[in-house]
C-alpha cells in the first residue's frame, strides 16, 4: 500500500531533519501541516535537490489555523512522524486522521524508524552526511585524504625538529633532502621504502606541513570513515567568493607559493608583490570575474576560489554516525579558545559536529585543561601532536 | 481522582504553571536520566498543594526513541488512563510529550510563552515566586547569588551581579555587567558560554540574561533571544 506522510512543520523548514524523515519513510505523498497566521507569503518550496533525491514523492502544504484539512487519498496508509514540529499540531493531525493513522518517529541520527503504536522498528540506511549537507543547500569545498598507508617512521624522526622551543617544528632542509621538491608548489613528495607517497608543505610557517602529516595519519587511523582536510564553506555568490579570494591572496602575495604568486602577478601586470590597500581595492573593483575565470590557470583559480570561502575546519571525519571536526592549533589552546571552537563546531557551522578533536602543537601535556574540559562536559578531545608525530 | 501527567524537561516552570492551573490530586511526572534533582519534596513545596501525591518516573535516555517508546509503554501499564486525566504537552522533548498524549489522551494543557496555560480556548496567566522557583530547581541563594543545592554548593552564574524573578515573562532574569575596565572580549565570551550552557542544562525558557554594557556582542542563533542588552556608561 502507498503511504501518505503527515508532518507538523514550523517555518523556516528544518531541511536537515526533513531529509532524514523522507529517507526513512520514502513516502508517496507528504502533507506539511502548518499552524500559522499566513503561509502564503512564506518560503514553502521544496529545494529542487531534495525533490530530485526523492523523485516519487508528491507534496502539499496546508494551514490548520485556517481550518484547512489534508487531502484524503484512497488506498494510502496515513502515517505521522513526530520527529519534527510541535506537539499541539501533531495532536491536531492525529485527531484529524481519526483512528486510521500509524504513528512513527525517525531516530535523531536517521538510522531507525520506530513505530510508536506497535513494536515495529526498521533499520534505515542513512543519507551520507555530506550528501545531507548538500541537500540542505550548503555548499562546501574539501579535499579527501587518501587512505594509502605510509611508513611515517622512515621520515618523521628526521624531518621533525624537537630540540628547540616548546613546539615541534619542521626541519625544512632535511625534508627537501629526503624527497622530491616541487618549487612551484613549495611541496615535497616523500616516497617510503614500499613505494607509498606523501606530499608535505615545505614552509616552516603556517603549519601546513603539520596538517599534511596529521590528516594523513587520521585518515589511515579511521579506515572505515571518510576523512577530509581543508574544509571551507562556499559563499552563495561565486563572483563574491572569487573577489574575496583574490583580495586575500593579494594581501599576502609575498608569502604565496610561486605558482599562485606568478600567475597573479602576470594576470594583473603587477610590478611588485607588496601592494597597498588602495591598490588592492582598485584591482578588486575593476575585476571582471568571468574574464578572470577564463584567463587564469585552472589550478590557480581553484586555489583562489578556496581562499575566498569561509574557513571552517582543518579537517572532518565523516561516518554514518555523523561528523567529527578537527582543529590543529600551533600553540597551547586556552579554555576560552576551546569553548569558542566547540561552540562553532556544534552550533554555528552547518556541519554541526558531534565532537571536536583539538590537536595542539606543544611538547607539554595539559592535564588541568583536560580536567576542565571534562568538568564542563565539553565534547572536545585534546590531543598532543607529539603523540602522532612518533 | 484528578491526575496530571506531565513530561518534565529541563525547563520546570511549565510544570508549576500546569499544577497551578489543574490543581490535581496526583501528579505523574515523567522525566529523564539527564534531568537531575527533580524530587517529590521539591515539587510539593513549589506547588503549594499540601495533599498532592507525586509519582516520578525516569526514562533512561531521552533521545533513544525506541527505548523511550518501550519505557513509556511500561509506565502507562502502571498508571492506566482514567477519565479525569489532564496531560501537559509543553515540556521535555516532542517525542515524550506526544507519547504522553498517546497513552493518556485526556484534557491537554499547553503552556505558552509568558507562563500562560491553555486548556481548550481558555488561557490563564501564572506567576511564580522566588521560593517556588528555588524549590522546583533545588537551588539556594547565598549573598544574593544562585547556588546548586547539591552538597557541593556550586555557583550557577559566577560573575553575574544578581537575579530577579520576572513574573511577567515567567522566567528568571540573570543580571550581568560588563564594566568599562573589564576585558570586553573575554567577559562577553564567558557570558555567551554560560547562556548557552544554562539553556542546555536548565532549559531554554528558564533564564533570560540581561547584560549591561557599553557595547553589545554577537550571539549565535540558538541563544539570540535569551539575551537583552542595556547599553550605557558607568554609573557615577
Amino acid at each position: 500500500m502507498k503511504s501518505h506522510l503527515l508532518l507538523s512543520c514550523k517555518l523556516p523548514m528544518n531541511w536537515h531533519s526533513l531529509i532524514k524523515i523522507l529517507n526513512a519513510h520514502r513516502p508517496h505523498f507528504v502533507t506539511f501541516c502548518h499552524y500559522d497566521e499566513d503561509i502564503s507569503t512564506k518560503k514553502l518550496d521544496i529545494p529542487v535537490e531534495i525533490k530530485n533525491y526523492f523523485p516519487k514523492t508528491g507534496y502539499e502544504h496546508i494551514n490548520m489555523k485556517n481550518g484547512e484539512r489534508f487531502t484524503v487519498l484512497e488506498n494510502y496508509q496515513k502515517k505521522i512522524d513526530i520527529r519534527i514540529g510541535a506537539t499541539f499540531s501533531q495532536i491536531m493531525i492525529t485527531e484529524m486522521a481519526d483512528s486510521d493513522l500509524w504513528r512513527y518517529c525517525t531516530s535523531f541520527d536517521g538510522t531507525k524508524l520506530v513505530r510508536l503504536d506497535d513494536e515495529e522498528v526498521l533499520t534505515i540506511e542513512p543519507v551520507d552526511p555530506l550528501k545531507l549537507l548538500e541537500l540542505s543547500g550548503k555548499s562546501f569545498s574539501m579535499t579527501k585524504v587518501t587512505k594509502q598507508p605510509f611508513l611515517f617512521e622512515e621520515f618523521l624522526p628526521h624531518i621533525i625538529d624537537s630540540f628547540s622551543s616548546n613546539t615541534y617544528s619542521l626541519n625544512q632542509r632535511k625534508l627537501k633532502q629526503l624527497g622530491k621538491f616541487f618549487p612551484k608548489l613549495e611541496k615535497v613528495l616523500l616516497t617510503d621504502s614500499e613505494g607509498n607517497t606523501l606530499l608535505v608543505d615545505s614552509r616552516k610557517k603556517h603549519g601546513f606541513w603539520l596538517e599534511d602529516i596529521l590528516m594523513r595519519k587520521m585518515s589511515i587511523m579511521h579506515l572505515e570513515k571518510q576523512v577530509f582536510t581543508n574544509v571551507t564553506r562556499n559563499h552563495y555568490s561565486e563572483t563574491k567568493q572569487i573577489k574575496l579570494g583574490v583580495k586575500r591572496l593579494l594581501r599576502q602575495l609575498r608569502s604565496e607559493i610561486p605558482l599562485v604568486k606568478n600567475s597573479i602577478i602576470e594576470y594583473f601586470n603587477l610590478e611588485q608583490d607588496l601592494l597597498s590597500t588602495e591598490s588592492i581595492n582598485e584591482i578588486i573593483n575593476g575585476l571582471d570575474t568571468e574574464d578572470f575565470k577564463h584567463g587564469i590557470n585552472s589550478d590557480v583559480l581553484e586555489i583562489i576560489y578556496r581562499a575566498g570561502a569561509n574557513n571552517e575546519f582543518d579537517g572532518i571525519i565523516v561516518s554514518n554516525d555523523g561528523i567529527t571536526t578537527i582543529e590543529i592549533k600551533s600553540t597551547k589552546p586556552t579554555i576560552e579558545q576551546i569553548i569558542k571552537l566547540e561552540s562553532f563546531s556544534r552550533y554555528l557551522t552547518p556541519i554541526k559536529g558531534n565532537a571536536l578533536l583539538l590537536i595542539y602543537n606543544h611538547k607539554s601535556f595539559f592535564p588541568d585543561l583536560v580536567r576542565q574540559i571534562d568538568k564542563e562536559r565539553r565534547g572536545v578531545s585534546l590531543i598532543n601532536a607529539g603523540l602522532m608525530l612518533k | 481522582m484528578k491526575r496530571l501527567i506531565a513530561p518534565v524537561g529541563r525547563s520546570r516552570l511549565n510544570l508549576l504553571a500546569a499544577l497551578d492551573r489543574v490543581k490535581p490530586q496526583k501528579l505523574i511526572a515523567i522525566t529523564t536520566e539527564e534531568n537531575h534533582s527533580l524530587t517529590a519534596t521539591g515539587i510539593k513545596a513549589a506547588s503549594g498543594l499540601d495533599n498532592l501525591e507525586v509519582e516520578i518516573r525516569t526514562l533512561s535516555k531521552a533521545f533513544d526513541i525506541e527505548l523511550v517508546r518501550d519505557e513509556m509503554m511500561d509506565i502507562s501499564r502502571s498508571f492506566p488512563m482514567t477519565e479525569t486525566d489532564y496531560v501537559l504537552i509543553s515540556g521535555s522533548t516532542n517525542q515524550i510529550c506526544y507519547m504522553c498524549f498517546m497513552h493518556w489522551p485526556g484534557v491537554t494543557v499547553s503552556i505558552k510563552r509568558g507562563l500562560i496555560s491553555s486548556i481548550g480556548e481558555v488561557d490563564v496567566q501564572h506567576s511564580i515566586t522566588e521560593y517556588e522557583f528555588l524549590s522546583i530547581y533545588d537551588l539556594a541563594v547565598v549573598d544574593g547569588e544562585l547556588y546548586l543545592n547539591n552538597g557541593l554548593m556550586q555557583k550557577l552564574f559566577p560573575e553575574s551581579v544578581g537575579f530577579e524573578v520576572d513574573s511577567i515573562n515567567g522566567n528568571i532574569k540573570i543580571l550581568w555587567h560588563i564594566k568599562v575596565d573589564d576585558d570586553h572580549h573575554k567577559k562577553s565570551n564567558y557570558i555567551r558560554d554560560l547562556v548557552a550552557k544554562s539553556a542546555e542544562n536548565l532549559g531554554r525558557k528558564t533564564f533570560h540574561h540581561h547584560v549591561k554594557c557599553v557595547q553589545t556582542f554577537s550571539l549565535h542563533e540558538d541563544i539570540k533571544d535569551l539575551v537583552t542588552f542595556e547599553l550605557g556608561g558607568e554609573e557615577e
